[in-house]
C-alpha cells in the first residue's frame, strides 16, 4: 500500500500552556465545570444561583441552582475561558474570571460566599493538575500555539507530546506504536483514514481551537494502539470577527548541501547546490452571529503553497492546497444544540517524486483531497443529563498520475505534443525507468486512483453526578461506522520498461533491461463495518479519589473485493484507572491504570488477501530486437496477480495492554512537576510468514519447495510472537501561561523493543531469522527531551512575544543486514534482501538529533482591529543531522549512510490583521 | 454547497474511465471443436483465408467481474502424431521500440490496441474449467501416502515458447502419439485486453504435423494467421497487417501519416 | 520475563492460530565411516595409490527433509516416496519441510565456490590444511597463486565481507558435530514444517568429490550449483559465489552419487514436540 509520505518541512510543534489529562466521563471536544458553593465557614449553600458566561458559549449565559449539597455542574462546554459567579440572597456575590476549560477536562471550582460581605471579583485559579484523570498526553491550546514556534498544521503539533516520535511523515509514532495506529478525531467524529490508518485530511490551522494528544487514554469512547488525537474546532461567537493573515517562508539563503551517498560511500551529489524551499500561506476567517446567542457561524479558508526540492533535483515539488471549513452552530433553546459542518481540502502536488534519478517528464502529480460533512445534535433534558447524536460522511481521494504536460517551455518539463491540450495527463505512453527512478523516461508510467468513504452514526448519553455511595459520572454510547474503498491502478500502456545497471545508478553500466507487461488496469475494492458500544463510570467514593472503570466493545468485519471477511471479530476493551489526591487540594495526584486497546482493522489489510490484482510478465532483454523475430519468448516470470496471499489460520485483532503509574504535584502556583511510568505490550501484530520454500539450516538458501514450484506463498497471520514491548519513564515540569510566561520541559527515558515497528511485518518469512527479529525498534530512542518556553514582554501596547521550542533525541538504533545469496526474506531471484546476524537494532546507533526554533510576534497598535507581525526561525543552529529517526542506515558494505538530513535554517515572516 | 464540493473535487479522477467494457462480447468463450488442418494446405498457404475449416477467429471481452479470469477454449481430437497449435492475438506485432536504437522500423507499436493471450493445452480429461462458463487449469491433485494433496500440472505446451508478450503469436507442439481420437482441450487465457475497446480479436488454428517440419516452407510467424483483427471495423488494421507481411510497411505508414486514425504513430518517419 | 508472563495472562489465553506448521527437533547420528574416504597417499602425481583417511571435515552438507513416506523398493537404498513422473523427470517428493546440517558458504576466493560447507572448519588454517593435505588441491587466490598464509586469507575475507573481525564468518567456527563413540552427532531443527502424523524424516549427505586423477575437481559437491548464489562484481572480476540447487529435497535422487550416505529414515509419531533421531546409515557404494 502506498504510504502518504508527507515531507513537510520540519516545523516544530507547539506546546500547550497547561498540561491536560482529559478523559473522564465526558463528551468529546468539550469540558466540564463543576463545584460547590460554600459559606466562609465551609458549610454548603443549597439553592445558590450559579451563572456561567463565556464568549465561547453559544446560547448565552447558563444558570444552575446549587443542589442540597451546594453542588453544581455545567457540562458540554467548548474549550475557552469562562466566568463563573455564585449568588445567594444575603451573601456576597463571588465572580471568578477566566476559569479554563479544555477538551475532556473537568475543572472543580469552589465558590466561597461571605454572609453579608461585599461582592468579590477574583481571577480564577488555574489548576495545573487534573486530579480526576489518569490519562497521559498533552493538550495544545490555540492561545499558546501563537506563542511557541508552530508547525502550522495539527500533524506537526502532535510531535511534541512526550513519547511521540516525529518521523517526518505527518503520522507520528506514539509510544512505540506504528505510524498508522493513531486515531484522529475531530469534534467527536473519527477522521482517521479507513484504508491506511493515517491522517486523511489537511486542515485550516486557524480553525483549530485546541489539539489534544492522549498517548494512553482510559476513556472507552476512543480506541487506538497509538495516540488519540482530538481536534476541537472554532464555532464563532457573538461578535463578528474577520481575520486575514499571510505568511511567507524561505529557506534558500543558507548554503544548501546534502548527504546522499551511493551504497559504497561515494558521494553522489555535489556539495552546494540550489535547493528551493519556499512556502506561502494565506488565511481568511470569518465568524460571528447570525442570531445573537442563538445561531453562530464560522468559516475559514486557507491557501497553502510550497516549493521544495530534494537533493539534486531541478523541479520543485509544488504543493498547492485549498482548505475550506465552515460550521453553523445553533442553540434554539437551552435544551437543544445543533451544528452542521462542511469542509473540503482539494490539493495538487506536482513533482512529488523528488528523486534526482527521475527526469522531469517522468515526474508524478498527486491530486488529493475530498470533503467531509457532519450534523451533530446535542439534547440536554436536564442539568445532569446530556446526550449527543452525530451523523457524518467523509470522502477522500488520492489520484497519482504523471505530471500534466505544458506548452510553456519556461517550465522546462513534460512538453505537450502538438495535438495535446494544456495540462493533458498521459495515461497511455509507457514509462521507462532505471534503478532508483527513471533515467530515460517519457512518462511516469503508473497511475493510481483511490477513493475512500467513511460514514458514521454515533449516539451518546452522559448521566452526571449520580449519587450512589459517592458520585458517579456515567457515560454510555454506541457507534456504527461503515467504510468503503475503491482503488484503480495500472501502468500506462499496460507496460513498463526497466533499465538495469551493473553499477547502481550509473547509466554507463547499462545492462540488458527487462520489460514489464501487465494484465491491464485493475480495480480493487474493500469495505468495512464496525459497531462499537461503550460504557464508563467515573466514580468518586470520596472527594479526592476517582475510580474510573470503562468497557468498550468493538465488533468489526473487514471484507475484501469479493466480499470475503478478512477480519471478523468482537473484542472487549476494559479500562480501569485510579486517581488520588491525597491532600485534597487539587494540587497533587497519584494515579495508575490499565487499559486494553485493539486494532480493529483497516481496509488496507484486505489488499493482501484480495482476488483482484495486477498480473505481470517480466520479459528479459530489449523487447524489440529489430527484424521480424519475436523476442518475447524469453519470459522470465509470469505472475497471475490473483490471490496474492493467503490467510494463515485464525486472525485476531492486534491488541495492546497498557499500564500507567505516576504522580504529579503543583509546586508553586501554575507550575507542576510530575513523573510517570508507562508500559505497553502489543501482541498479534500483523505479520507474513511463508509456507512453501524450504531453507537450509541458516535460512540463506532454498533447498526445496513444498508444492514443487519455486514460488513464495505468503500468508497473513497475527501470531503472538509478532509483538512490541514499550517502556517509558517521564519526568516533567510544566508551567501554565501565567504572569506573562510559560515553560515546559520533559525528559523521557524510553525502551522500545519488538519484532515489528510498522503494523505489518515480514519477519516471520524466514524461519531461521525469527529469534533475531526481536530487538530494538526504530522508536527505541532512549533519551528524549522536549522543551518550550514563551514570554510576553511587558511593553504593551507594542507587546512583543518571544517563544522557543526545542527537541533532542538520542540516537535511534541501527541494524546491519548481510547479503543472502540464495534467497532470504523478500527475494526469490537471489541477491536478496538481508539477513540479520545480531538481534534487530543492536548493531549501532544513529547520531542524536536536536532542533531549536524561535518565534516572535509583535503587536502593532492600529486604530481599528488588531495587527500583528510574526517572525520565526527554524533550526536556528542549522543542525545537519539525519532527518527524523529513520534517514540513515548501515549498508551491506558496513558503511553508515545518511540519505536525508534536516532542512537547513529557514525563516518565516507573517502579518495578521483582525477586526 | 454541493456545487462547491463538485468544484473542489474537480481534480479527482474517476477510475472507471480506465476500463472499456463492451458488454456484448463475453469474457469466457468456447469455440467448439476444431479440425486439424492438413500440413499440405498449410505449406501452400491455401488456408490463410477466413472461412477454411480449422482456422478460427474469435473475440474476447472482459469477464463479468474484474477478479475473474477470462479466455477461450476449444477442443480437437488427437491425430496419433504431432500437432501444432498456432494462435495470434489482435493486430500486428511490430518489433518497435520506444527508444530508436537500431530498429529496422521506426514506428511505434500500437500499444493501445494490442492484447495478450497465453496458450495452454492438455487432455480434456485433465481440464478443470467449464468451457464457456469458467476458466480452469490443467492442474490435478495428487494424493500422497499420508493423504496430503499436491497439485501437478498436466499442461503439455512446451515452456520454451510461451507465454509470449503482447500481440505476439504463440505456437505449441503436442505429441498425440498413442492418443489418436482422444480429446484435447486448448485454453487461450486472456492476459491483457486492448486499452482502446476492451475487445480482443484473435485467430487460432490446429495443424496436423509438427511445428518445425523438415525442409518445409511453412513460415511460423506473425503472418501465418492474418486478418485476425478482421472482426473489427477499425479502418486501416487489415491494410496495416497486409503491408507488414508484404514487407511494405514503410510505404504504407508514410502514405497514411497524419490521418485521423493513422495506423502508425505520429512523429515518426520512415528510416529507409 | 515479566513481559512474557503478562502477555500470556492477558493476550494469549485461548488464542489458537490453528496453523499446521511446527518445529521438529532432532538428533542426527552419522557413523565415522561416513567421514572416511580414500585419499591420495602421496603428493606425487604419478602415484595413484590411496589410503583411507578419517576426517570429520570430509562430511559434506547433510540435507534433511520431512516426507510422506519412505520408498524402500524403487532403488537399492531408501528414498522418499515420489509422486508421478511428468515429462521424463523424476517424480517430485513434495516435502513437508526440511533443513540441513551444514550449508554452502562462500569463503572469499573464487576457487572455493561450491567447495566449503559451514560447521566443518575451525579456522582459516584448518581449511587450508584440509585442501592442501586431505584433498591435495590447495587453495588458490583470485590471481591463481597458491594461498599459503592464513593471515592473507583472513584479510581477504575481512575485505570481501566488510567485517572487522572474523566472528561473523559463517564458514569457520565451532563444528556442527560432537564425537560420541563411533559416531558424529549433530542437532537439527526442521523449521516451519507442515506436521502430518506418521510422516517420515529422511536425509542424505552429499560427500565431496575426491579422486586421485582429477585433483582440481576435488572438493566439489553435486548439490552445489556453480552458477547459483550471488553474482559478484568486484573490481574487474565477475563470478558467482555458488549455491545449493533449489530442488534438492524435491528430487534428491538426482543428486545422490557414489560415496554419498543416505538415511534409512525415521517415522514421526503423533506428537511433534518429541525429539527424533535420524541415522545416516547407508552408504552409496557406486552410482546406481
Amino acid at each position: 500500500m502506498k504510504i502518504l509520505r508527507w515531507q513537510l518541512p520540519r516545523f516544530l510543534a507547539v506546546l500547550a500552556g497547561f498540561l491536560m489529562f482529559g478523559g473522564s466521563a465526558q463528551a468529546a471536544a468539550t469540558g466540564i465545570i463543576k463545584g460547590v458553593v460554600l459559606d466562609d465557614g465551609g458549610v454548603e449553600i443549597p439553592g445558590a444561583v450559579v451563572t456561567l458566561t463565556s464568549p465561547a458559549l453559544i446560547g448565552g449565559a447558563q444558570q444552575r441552582s446549587a443542589d442540597d449539597e451546594g453542588r453544581f455542574i455545567f457540562s458540554d462546554l467548548p474549550p475557552g475561558g469562562y466566568d463563573l459567579s455564585a449568588a445567594k440572597e444575603g451573601f456576597s456575590t463571588v465572580t471568578k474570571r477566566g476559569v479554563p476549560v479544555g477538551i475532556g477536562r473537568t475543572v472543580e471550582v469552589t465558590m466561597e460566599l461571605k454572609y453579608g460581605g461585599a461582592d468579590v471579583l477574583v481571577v480564577s485559579e488555574r489548576p495545573v493538575v487534573d486530579t480526576e484523570s489518569a490519562n497521559t498526553g498533552q493538550t495544545f491550546n490555540q492561545d499558546f500555539l501563537s506563542r511557541i514556534p508552530a508547525g502550522r498544521s495539527y500533524q506537526e503539533v502532535v510531535g511534541s507530546t512526550p513519547g511521540v516520535v516525529d518521523n517526518g511523515s505527518g503520522n507520528p509514532n506514539s509510544m512505540g506504536a506504528s505510524y498508522n495506529e493513531n486515531s484522529i478525531v475531530m469534534d467527536g467524529v473519527n477522521i482517521t483514514d479507513p484504508v491506511t490508518g493515517t491522517f486523511s485530511l489537511n486542515f485550516n490551522f486557524d480553525a483549530l481551537d485546541e489539539v489534544q494528544v492522549t498517548t494512553t487514554g482510559f476513556d472507552p469512547e476512543y480506541n487506538a494502539l497509538g495516540a488519540i488525537i482530538q481536534l476541537s474546532t472554532e464555532s464563532g461567537g457573538n461578535t463578528l470577527k474577520v481575520s486575514t493573515a499571510g505568511y511567507y517562508s524561505n529557506g534558500n539563503w543558507s548554503p544548501q548541501y546534502d548527504a546522499v551517498y551511493a551504497a559504497d560511500g561515494t558521494q553522489l551529489s555535489p556539495t552546494g547546490f540550489d535547493r528551493q524551499f519556499q512556502a506561502a500561506e494565506v488565511a481568511l476567517e470569518v465568524s460571528g452571529p447570525i442570531v445573537k446567542d442563538r445561531v453562530w457561524f464560522y468559516g475559514s479558508y486557507n491557501y497553502n503553497r510550497s516549493l521544495f526540492t530534494g537533493a539534486g533535483v531541478r523541479n520543485p515539488r509544488d504543493f498547492d492546497g485549498h482548505y475550506f471549513y465552515s460550521k453553523i452552530t445553533a442553540q434554539p433553546t437551552s435544551a437543544h444544540r445543533v451544528s452542521v459542518v462542511f469542509g473540503a481540502n482539494p490539493t495538487t502536488i506536482d513533482n512529488i517524486n523528488q528523486s534526482r534519478y527521475v527526469l522531469p517528464d517522468a515526474e508524478e502529480r498527486q491530486a488529493q483531497g475530498g470533503f467531509f460533512t457532519n450534523v451533530k445534535w446535542n439534547f440536554f433534558p436536564s442539568n445532569r443529563i446530556t446526550t449527543e447524536a452525530i451523523a457524518s460522511i467523509q470522502k477522500s481521494y488520492i489520484d497519482v498520475s504523471g505530471v500534466p504536460c505544458t506548452h510553456d517551455e519556461k517550465l522546462g518539463y513534460n512538453p505537450c505534443g502538438e495535438r495535446q491540450a494544456e495540462n493533458f495527463i498521459d495515461f497511455e505512453t509507457p514509462g521507462r525507468v532505471g534503478v532508483g527512478g527513471a533515467y530515460s523516461a517519457r512518462n511516469s508510467g503508473t497511475y493510481y486512483i483511490d477513493d475512500r468513504w467513511n460514514a458514521t452514526f454515533k449516539v451518546k448519553a452522559n448521566f452526571l453526578q449520580l449519587d450512589l455511595l459517592g458520585k458517579h459520572d456515567i457515560k454510555v454510547g454506541a457507534e456504527n461506522n461503515s467504510t468503503w474503498w475503491t482503488n484503480v491502478q495500472g501502468y500506462s500502456g499496460n507496460s513498463m520498461y526497466i533499465d538495469t545497471y551493473l553499477v547502481p545508478y550509473d547509466p554507463d553500466s547499462l545492462a540488458s533491461g527487462y520489460w514489464y507487461e501487465t494484465t491491464g488496469p485493475y480495480v480493487y475494492s474493500a469495505s468495512g463495518a464496525h459497531w462499537v458500544a461503550f460504557a464508563a463510570d467515573s466514580y468518586k467514593p470520596i472527594e479526592n479519589l476517582t475510580i474510573f472503570g470503562g468497557l468498550r466493545l468493538d465488533s468489526t468485519d473487514i471484507r475484501n473485493d469479493v466480499g470475503a471477511s478478512i477480519l471478523k471479530e468482537t473484542v472487549f476493551g476494559p479500562r480501569i484507572s485510579i486517581s488520588w489526591d491525597p491532600f485534597a487540594d487539587q494540587k497533587t495526584k497519584f494515579f495508575g491504570g490499565y487499559g486494553r486497546f485493539t486494532d480493529i482493522g483497516r481496509l488496507g489489510i484486505t489488499r493482501y488477501l484480495g482476488e483482484s490484482g495486477l498480473g505481470y510478465k517480466i520479459l528479459l532483454g530489449e523487447p524489440y530486437g529489430g527484424g521480424n523475430t519475436s523476442n518475447f519468448s524469453n519470459v522470465y516470470t509470469r505472475f497471475d496477480g490473483r490471490d496474492a496471499y493467503d490467510l494463515g489460520g485464525n486472525l485476531l485483532a492486534p491488541r495492546e495492554d497498557a499500564f500507567v503509574l505516576g504522580a504529579q504535584r503543583e509546586v508553586v502556583p501554575d507550575t507542576a512537576v510530575g513523573v510517570n511510568f508507562t508500559a505497553k505490550f502489543t501482541r498479534g501484530v500483523y505479520a507474513f510468514d511463508e509456507t512453501n520454500l524450504i531453507y537450509d539450516e541458516d535460512g540463506y538458501q532454498y533447498i526445496g519447495q513444498k508444492n514443487g514450484q519455486l514460488e513464495a506463498l505468503y500468508r497473513l497471520r497475527t501470531p503472538l510472537v509478532s509483538r512490541r514491548d514499550y517502556y517509558q519513564t517521564d519526568v516533567q515540569l510544566v508551567r501554565n501561561f501565567a504572569e506573562r510566561w510559560l515553560a515546559q520541559l520533559t525528559y523521557s527515558y524510553v525502551v522500545s523493543k519488538g519484532t515489528v515497528q510498522d503494523s505489518l511485518g515480514y519477519g516471520l518469512s524466514n524461519p531461521s531469522q525469527i529469534d533475531v527479529m526481536y530487538g530494538n525498534l526504530d522508536t527505541d530512542v532512549r533519551h528524549q527531551v522536549k522543551l518550550a518556553a514563551a514570554w510576553d514582554i511587558p511593553n504593551d501596547p507594542w507587546t512583543t512575544r518571544i517563544g522557543v521550542s526545542g527537541q533532542f533525541f538520542s540516537g535511534s538504533p541501527l541494524s546491519r543486514y548481510y547479503y543472502a545469496p540464495g534467497g532470504a526474506v523478500y527475494d526469490l531471484a537471489g541477491d536478496g534482501y538481508g539477513m540479520l546476524r545480531e538481534p534487530l537494532g543492536t548493531y549501532g546507533r544513529n547520531e542524536p538529533i536536536y532542533d531549536l526554533a524561535v518565534q516572535f510576534t509583535q503587536d502593532l497598535p492600529v486604530k481599528k482591529g488588531k495587527l500583528q507581525a510574526y517572525g520565526q526561525v527554524e533550526n536556528i543552529t542549522n543542525a545537519t543531522l539525519p532527518y527524523g529517526v529513520y534517514d540513515a542506515y548501515i549498508s551491506y558494505e558496513n558503511r553508515y549512510v545518511v540519505y536525508g538530513r534536516q532542512y537547513p535554517i529557514n525563516g518565516t515572516l507573517g502579518l495578521k490583521y483582525e477586526f | 454547497m454541493s456545487i462547491l464540493a463538485l468544484l473542489l473535487t474537480a481534480c479527482d479522477h474517476d477510475g472507471v474511465d480506465f476500463f472499456v467494457k463492451d458488454t456484448t462480447v463475453p469474457g469466457v468463450v468456447n469455440l467448439g471443436d476444431l479440425e486439424p488442418i492438413p500440413m499440405a494446405d498449410v505449406q501452400n498457404n491455401s488456408w490463410v483465408f477466413n472461412g477454411l475449416e480449422g482456422l478460427l477467429f474469435g473475440q474476447l471481452g472482459q469477464p463479468d467481474t474484474y477478479a475473474e479470469v477470462g479466455g477461450a477454449t476449444f477442443q480437437f481430437k488427437g491425430t496419433g502424431g504431432k500437432v501444432c497449435l498456432i494462435m495470434d492475438p489482435e493486430m500486428v506485432y511490430w518489433n518497435q521500440g520506444i527508444e530508436l536504437d537500431n530498429n529496422e522500423f521506426l514506428y511505434e507499436d500500437r500499444l493501445t490496441d494490442d492484447g495478450d493471450l497465453d496458450m495452454f493445452a492438455g487432455l480434456s480429461a485433465y481440464y478443470t474449467g467449464s468451457p464457456g462458463v469458467d476458466i480452469g487449469t490443467f492442474e490435478l491433485p495428487y494424493t500422497d501416502p499420508l493423504g496430503e494433496e499436491h497439485f501437478i500440472d498436466f499442461q503439455e505446451c512446451n515452456r520454451d515458447y510461451y507465454p509470449s508478450g503482447r500481440a505476439t503469436y504463440e505456437t505449441c507442439e503436442l505429441d498425440t502419439v498413442n492418443r489418436a481420437g482422444i480429446s484435447f482441450t486448448v485454453l487461450l487465457q486472456t492476459f491483457m485486453l486492448p486499452i482502446d475497446d476492451g475487445v480482443l480479436n484473435f485467430g487460432v488454428a490446429v495443424m496436423d504435423g509438427p511445428c518445425e517440419p523438415d525442409g518445409a516452407a511453412f513460415r511460423k510467424s506473425e503472418c501465418t494467421i492474418q486478418m485476425e483483427d478482421g472482426m473489427g471495423e477499425d479502418v486501416g488494421n487489415a491494410g496495416l497487417e497486409e503491408a507488414f507481411c508484404a514487407g511494405e510497411i514503410n510505404a504504407y505508414c508514410e502514405a497514411h501519416l497524419g490521418e485521423p486514425n493513422a495506423p502508425c504513430s505520429e512523429g515518426y518517419i520512415p528510416a529507409r | 520475563m515479566l513481559t512474557i508472563l503478562i502477555a500470556s495472562l492477558l493476550g494469549g489465553c485461548g488464542y489458537n492460530e490453528e496453523i499446521r506448521e511446527t518445529e521438529i527437533k532432532g538428533k542426527l547420528v552419522v557413523p565415522k565411516a561416513a567421514a572416511t574416504r580414500n585419499v591420495k597417499a602421496t603428493t606425487d602425481p604419478l602415484d595413484l595409490s590411496t589410503v583411507p583417511l578419517q576426517d570429520p571435515r570430509l562430511l559434506g552438507p547433510i540435507y534433511i527433509g520431512a516426507y510422506a513416506a519412505i520408498d524402500e523398493n524403487s532403488r537399492p537404498y531408501p528414498i522418499p516416496f515420489q509422486g508421478p513422473v511428468i515429462d521424463g523427470e523424476e517424480g517430485d517428493t513434495f516435502p513437508y519441510g526440511g533443513t540441513g546440517v551444514g550449508r554452502f558458504d562462500f569463503a572469499c576466493y573464487k576457487f572455493l565456490a561450491c567447495k566449503v560447507t559451514t560447521g566443518r572448519f575451525a579456522d582459516y588454517a584448518d581449511m587450508m590444511d584440509y585442501f592442501t593435505n586431505v584433498l591435495q588441491n590447495p587453495i588458490k587466490d583470485n590471481q591463481g597463486e597458491i594461498l599459503n598464509s592464513e593471515v592473507e586469507f583472513e584479510q581477504q575475507c575481512l575485505d570481501y565481507y566488510y567485517e572487522v573481525a572474523s566472528d561473523n564468518m559463517a564458514f569457520i567456527g565451532p563444528s556442527d558435530f560432537k564425537e560420541e563413540g563411533d559416531n558424529y552427532v549433530a542437532e537439527f531443527e526442521l523449521f516451519h514444517t507442515t506436521f502430518v502424523p506418521g510422516m517420515a524424516v529422511w536425509g542424505f549427505m552429499d560427500a565431496p568429490q575426491i579422486s586421485a586423477d582429477k585433483l582440481d575437481l576435488n572438493g566439489t559437491f553435486s548439490t552445489c550449483s556453480a552458477s547459483g548464489g550471488r553474482t559478484v562484481y568486484k573490481y574487474d572480476q565477475t563470478y558467482d559465489e555458488g549455491g545449493a540447487y533449489t530442488d534438492i529435497l524435491n528430487r534428491p535422487t538426482q543428486y545422490i552419487d557414489a560415496d554419498d550416505w543416505v538415511s534409512s529414515g525415521t517415522i514421526v509419531g503423533d506428537d511433534p514436540s518429541t525429539e527424533i533421531t535420524l541415522n545416516l546409515d547407508i552408504p552409496i557404494i557406486s552410482e546406481q
